[in-house]
């Protein structure tokens, strides 16, 4: 579907029309869930997340702006933060700690972010996307990933590469400063 | 030390901030107040950094998986809304259109206009339009929406929207069929024109009856007129089942 036919069907919802909100919910829910597993790990949550962040689109369409975002950026921002409030409640989330994981809870990372891993898939990038991110350091492409499409936090991140949070930070930083210039060239 | 206001117009204060709350990496108090904040005029430099940086990381979820919803979740969903829409004091507080920013409205006021009109004559005014009754939203062979078909309160009309059915040729039309839970016959609901894109039909009682008798509802190609039998003879081009919304009460 093209995009201005998902900002029509969001001006529509904005407007009481159950209809538009069907239409836009066949069209969009399957990659919003798909957004919301990769974060979450967990379909049943990952259908959780996705029936809150519904309503909210339902309840909020009257400040989609189209000329400030697309309609899939707004709608994924939705999904993004209610899939981290689901993180945080199941406190799966290391945020401002540092604590030392058990094995247990390190094989358990493991094993989540390899599937996560399994379930990304970087051809479907759009070319530019790809050729930017390529040129990223190997620790600055993993960290932004890890970050933006797996939801962990700078603690979660630490833990994953054995370094210190400050060095995720600067990763992170560079890693998005430099996919900017990167892709604005 | 810097005031709030200043130390939000420092643009590399302005730019850590909006990392991280683009990388969901501001603790829900901190989003909280951010949310709040580029509501205000003078921090626009931070909202606009925010935009910014959403829409550099947003196509990375391109590289996401489509995983198609549990069916559940739709029917909550519509449930929802539904209940909502039916409550004499609505739950949604939204503004009217008129005190919203008109601009966005205009690309579709001519449609708008358009149905607004049909419904003038074969349904009740908007303030009046009861609540969903009925819905199916029909998909064709790789589960994409093709067409949407909706009836409100007591079935004054069926509207359905044409999402995305295949062109067809001038000799060919596309019918409408109803197949019943009770005897699992299917019965046809007449043609239905591939030039609109919405549509209004008026219901008799007979087909309002087939409504909620309904298991499926779906579309084929027949020859120019319908098919000759009175039963579906061509292919299935969508199909999808008739959900009746357990808010409203008939």
């Amino acid at each position: 579907m093209e995009m201005t036919d998902l900002i029509n069907l969001l001006q529509r919802v904005a407007l009481d029309d159950q209809i538009a909100f069907a239409k836009l919910y066949q069209q969009c829910a399957p990659k919003l869930n798909g957004i919301a597993r990769l974060m979450v790990r967990d379909a049943e949550k990952a259908n959780e997340v996705l029936h809150d962040a519904f309503m909210q689109i339902w309840k909020n369409a009257d400040e989609y702006q189209e000329h400030k975002s697309e309609p899939m950026t707004w709608m994924s921002s939705i999904v993004k933060f209610r899939a981290l409030d689901l993180l945080r409640k199941q406190g799966r989330r290391l945020e401002g700690r540092f604590n030392r994981l058990s094995d247990e809870e390190y094989l358990e990372l493991e094993n989540t972010l390899h599937w996560q891993k399994e379930n990304t898939n970087t051809a479907t990038l759009s070319l530019g996307m790809q050729t930017c991110l390529s040129q990223l350091s190997g620790d600055q492409k993993d960290a932004v990933i890890f970050a933006y499409l797996y939801g962990y936090s700078r603690e979660d991140i630490a833990h994953i590469f054995t370094t210190s949070v400050n060095t995720v930070k600067s990763w992170l930083h560079r890693g998005v400063r430099n996919l900017q210039q990167c892709l604005t060239q | 030390m810097l005031n709030p206001i200043k130390r939000y117009m420092n643009p590399d204060v302005i730019e850590h901030i909006a990392l991280r709350y683009t990388l969901g990496h501001l603790t829900p108090r901190a989003r909280a107040r951010a949310d709040s904040l580029v509501r205000l005029p003078e921090y626009q430099a931070l909202k606009q950094e925010i935009e910014k940086q959403q829409m550099l990381l947003q196509p990375l979820h391109d590289a996401a998986p489509t995983i198609a919803p549990d069916p559940k979740i739709w029917r909550s969903l519509a449930a929802e809304i539904t209940s909502e829409e039916s409550n004499i004091e609505p739950l949604k507080p939204k503004p009217s259109v008129r005190q919203k920013n008109i601009g966005p409205f205009l690309s579709m006021a001519a449609s708008v206009l358009f149905v607004a009109l049909l419904a003038l004559f074969i349904m009740p005014s908007e303030e009046q339009r009861p609540a969903l009754s009925y819905v199916a939203v029909m998909t064709d062979a790789q589960n994409n929406a093709a067409i949407v078909a909706a009836t409100y309160g007591e079935g004054q009309g069926l509207v359905l929207d044409l999402v995305n059915l295949p062109q067809i040729e001038n000799d060919v039309s596309y019918e409408l069929w109803v197949t019943s839970k009770t005897d699992a016959q299917t019965r046809s609901l007449g043609l239905i024109s591939a030039a609109d894109t919405s549509i209004i039909r008026p219901l008799n009682n007979a087909e309002w009856r087939l409504i909620k008798d309904s298991a499926t509802l779906l579309v084929t190609v027949e020859e120019l007129g319908g098919s000759p039998l009175g039963e579906p003879l061509g292919e299935v081009v969508a199909e999808g089942l008739c959900v009746r919304l357990s808010a409203w009460e008939a």
